[in-house]
């Protein structure tokens, strides 16, 4: 099976700032695919290239079978960081608009956008101005207004940005959805633990380039190994440990980076003299760990 | 371009803003404001009640003869009400509403010379229906003298007796009941009031007020004049035309000759001011829309999401056409509504038949012209106000874009009277080919129809001038609806016309 998109060597030129600088990736067809990165590191640039609001000024981006973005809008739906409603449009009427933006007659979009608007819980509000939507039934409606024409691929931009944890789960439980009916999903974040709990694959970017891509696994894999740990206490400066390289201190819970010739046993020597342990555990780094270590942050600060 | 989506976007902002209660409520008030400006000056003079005044005449004659001339004339309205058999007959004093059959066979003049001699000016009338009019005079000085102010007012507004009333004062009182506001003011006669050196004075608390003054120094001089005349021995009618001024019958030269002016082409001459304000109303209203429209699918961040679904051209393209349509339904329904209320209330005004002197003095040639021009002018001014629209985050953002537009914008009006005064001027030629000015130049010399050669070149000027704009406004309004930071400087947003 084709991957779903394929990018070769991307450029995307601000006056002289390189928004994305030489990219390639391939997401596979059917797959969660997370784009990480820090703010402006060229996530958004990418996904509107991919979407057609923006053309490489340098490389190829295709979708779908080696086309050009702009020509299978039919097929992808894209929901962006920025979103919002026509507040004074009726909430089936402006769900049906967007349908009908990507392909679909009047009349099937207004029978799908009935049917999919029900279903979610929203009949009552179908005749209902958006603008007296909650913010919660709001993104409902803009997230099946961005599906409503059932897309092949569909891209969304930082969709947990400023969702509670129960919003946050319902687009989790949406996108795995959206795998098993097996359609390709893409999705920029830089909170990476919803990536690690969810996506089949990553490509980490930093400043306009790609850092590390492939699957979970793979973009772990050579990283170093980590102990993770709940502790009481105050640990001091991490780094004077044994075999410690870095650490993500939360106050209570901390992830040590170690170096490949640490001694864990020591180290858990020297732990047990200064905080009370209540977890160590040895492991694999996590994804939070090989994407600081690629976008090379001050680990301590992060 | 793909229509579908160019007529999918239209219909959404067409619908979006039509179906808003602002856009009713901007549909109904200017018609209102025009009727108020209309209606308000009569109105207001309803409700101002009848002027007192009061009358101190050192010469002894004047006073008498001045008020038989206000009769006179009083007379002769009355007469002319009595002719017509209006609703307004049936609340003259009886008298004067058995007129009817006998007043109907006079002329304007005579009954203006019945009027004056009825009032005691003059000998009696020879002409039969005249003499018989006269032989009731008791009857109808009776019936006139038992009319109040309010009774005169409500068979005609144009009666003295409605709108003036003198009141006998002392003069030892005249200073205090003008002060207190009994009276409205008070007039002094001179002893000798033929003489060159006379002199009146008035009196008042108010002398903005200059109803009641301008129409009893007509009324003085009339009665001033005719003696003087007679004084230096001349006849009534020698009096009239030595006071008669010269005027000009203005004759319309056209390729076929040239022929007296009817009321509706003295309209069409004045009709360029009238096509250039609809223009500048309309062209200013709807790009300012446009602009509004772009501004607040920013605002609203449907903005990402539309480019991701069509292309930005067609974005821009269906917006352009649904506020076109917006714009179209609100100038179009003002039009009518304004020439129907012309047509109806207005003809309670005299109104009535400005409308259809303007409905006559248009010209098909020329409101082909006007839809070319409106069509070009819009898509000029909405390619730049798009452009802004898209650029900018909000209304105060786009301030800054807006003041150079509104001063090329404001430049036919100030230009649009002097050029359909003058639409030969060298300048009002040049600046036709100005293609911003084009559409309000061209359509202010359009009372003396500019060469063919000027109607082509311009418009061929413009469309290559309209071209180029939207071909940048798009790119723009690509690059601006992304732009979420501060607003562009010019620099920039050439910037992007080019490399976007």
């Amino acid at each position: 099976m084709p991957d779903a998109i394929t990018i070769r060597d991307a450029s995307k030129y601000f006056g002289t700032h390189a928004a994305v600088d030489g990219l390639s990736l391939d997401v596979p067809t059917g797959s969660i695919y997370g784009f990480l990165g820090r703010n402006g590191a060229g996530k958004t640039t990418t996904l509107r290239m991919i979407t057609g609001i923006l053309q490489p000024d340098a490389g190829s981006v295709s979708v779908l079978g080696d086309c050009k973005p702009a020509d299978v809008r039919a097929r992808t739906g894209y929901l962006p960081e920025e979103n919002g409603l026509y507040k004074d449009m009726r909430v089936l009427d402006m769900v049906s608009y967007f349908g009908q933006l990507r392909g679909l007659g009047r009349r099937e979009a207004n029978a799908r956008a009935r049917t999919r608007l029900t279903a979610a819980g929203l009949e009552a509000n179908l005749n209902a101005k958006c603008n007296t939507l909650s913010k919660g039934m709001g993104q409902k409606a803009q997230v099946i207004g961005t599906l409503l024409h059932d897309p092949e691929l569909v891209v969304l931009d930082e969709p947990f940005s400023g969702l509670d944890p129960v919003n946050a789960e319902v687009v989790l439980s949406l996108m795995k959805q959206f795998r098993r009916e097996g359609r390709t999903v893409i999705f920029s974040t830089h909170v990476v633990e919803h990536a690690e709990q969810i996506c089949d694959s990553v490509v980490i970017i930093d400043r306009g380039r790609r850092k590390r891509a492939g699957t979970i696994a793979e973009v772990k894999a050579g990283a170093n190994r980590t102990v993770s740990l709940d502790y009481e206490g105050d640990a001091g400066e991490w780094r004077e440990l044994p075999g410690v390289e870095s650490a993500d201190d939360s106050g209570r819970h901390a992830e040590l980076r170690l170096r490949p010739d640490a001694d864990t046993q020591a180290l858990l020597g020297a732990l047990v003299e200064r905080v009370r342990l209540r977890r160590f555990d040895t492991g694999e780094a996590s994804l939070k760990q090989v994407f600081l270590e690629a976008v090379g942050a001050d680990h301590e600060a992060a | 371009m793909k229509l579908h989506d160019v007529l999918l976007v239209a219909r959404r902002d067409y619908v979006a803003y039509v179906g808003r209660r602002r856009f009713w409520i901007s549909l109904l008030i200017t018609p209102a404001i025009f009727l108020a400006f209309m209606l308000v000056p009569g109105l207001i003079s309803q409700f101002h009640g009848a002027r007192h005044y009061a009358v101190v005449d050192h010469s002894g004659w004047l006073q008498q003869a001045v008020e038989q001339r206000i009769e006179g004339e009083d007379f002769a309205k009355l007469l002319a009400l009595a002719a017509q058999g209006k609703a307004s007959s049936t609340k003259l004093p009886a008298a004067w509403a058995a007129l009817a059959p006998q007043a109907a066979k006079l002329d304007t003049a005579a009954r203006a010379a019945l009027g004056q001699m009825l009032a005691g000016n003059g000998p009696a009338p020879t002409e039969p229906a005249a003499h018989a009019i006269w032989q009731q005079r008791d009857a109808l000085q009776h019936g006139y003298a038992g009319l109040t102010p309010d009774a005169a007012a409500r068979i005609d507004r144009g009666l003295a007796v409605a709108r003036f009333q003198r009141v006998d004062t002392p003069p030892a009182s005249l200073q205090d009941a003008t002060a207190r506001g009994t009276l409205d003011g008070y007039f002094t006669f001179p002893k000798d009031p033929l003489a060159a050196d006379a002199a009146y004075a008035y009196a008042s608390r108010n002398l903005t007020d200059t109803d009641l003054r301008d129409w009893f120094a007509g009324e003085v001089s009339a009665v001033v004049q005719a003696r003087r005349a007679a004084k230096a021995g001349l006849s009534s009618e020698q009096a009239r035309l030595l006071g008669q001024a010269v005027t000009f019958q203005g004759q319309l030269v056209t390729e076929h000759g040239h022929k007296a002016v009817t009321a509706a082409e003295k309209v069409a001459q004045w009709l360029p001011v009238g096509y250039v304000y609809l223009l500048f109303i309309s062209i200013m209203q709807i790009a300012q829309l446009l602009m509004m429209a772009t501004i607040e699918e920013k605002s609203n961040r449907i903005a990402e999401m539309l480019l991701a679904a069509i292309e930005p051209s067609d974005i821009m393209a269906g917006k352009t056409l649904g506020v076109a349509g917006v714009g179209v339904t609100l100038v179009g329904s003002w039009l009518l509504i304004i020439l129907g209320l012309l047509a109806t209330v207005g003809a309670a005004f005299s109104m009535g038949g400005v409308a259809a002197q303007i409905l006559a003095g248009i010209s098909a040639w020329n409101i082909a012209w006007f839809l070319v021009y409106f069509v070009l002018g819009f898509l000029l001014y909405a390619a730049v106000m798009g452009a802004v629209g898209a650029s900018v985050n909000n209304i105060r953002e786009a301030q800054p874009y807006m003041t150079p537009v509104m001063l090329i914008l404001v430049l036919p009006l100030i230009l649009m009277v002097p050029a359909a005064q003058d639409p030969t001027a060298w300048w009002a030629r040049v600046l036709s080919y100005v293609p911003p000015l084009t559409p309000f130049m061209m359509m202010s010399r359009s009372a003396a129809p500019p060469p063919m050669v000027d109607y082509i070149a311009t418009t061929a000027l413009l469309a290559v001038t309209v071209a180029i704009a939207l071909y940048a406004a798009g790119r723009v309004f690509r690059r601006g609806l992304l732009n979420a930071g501060a607003p562009p400087k010019l620099r920039e947003m050439l910037a992007w016309a080019r490399n976007s």
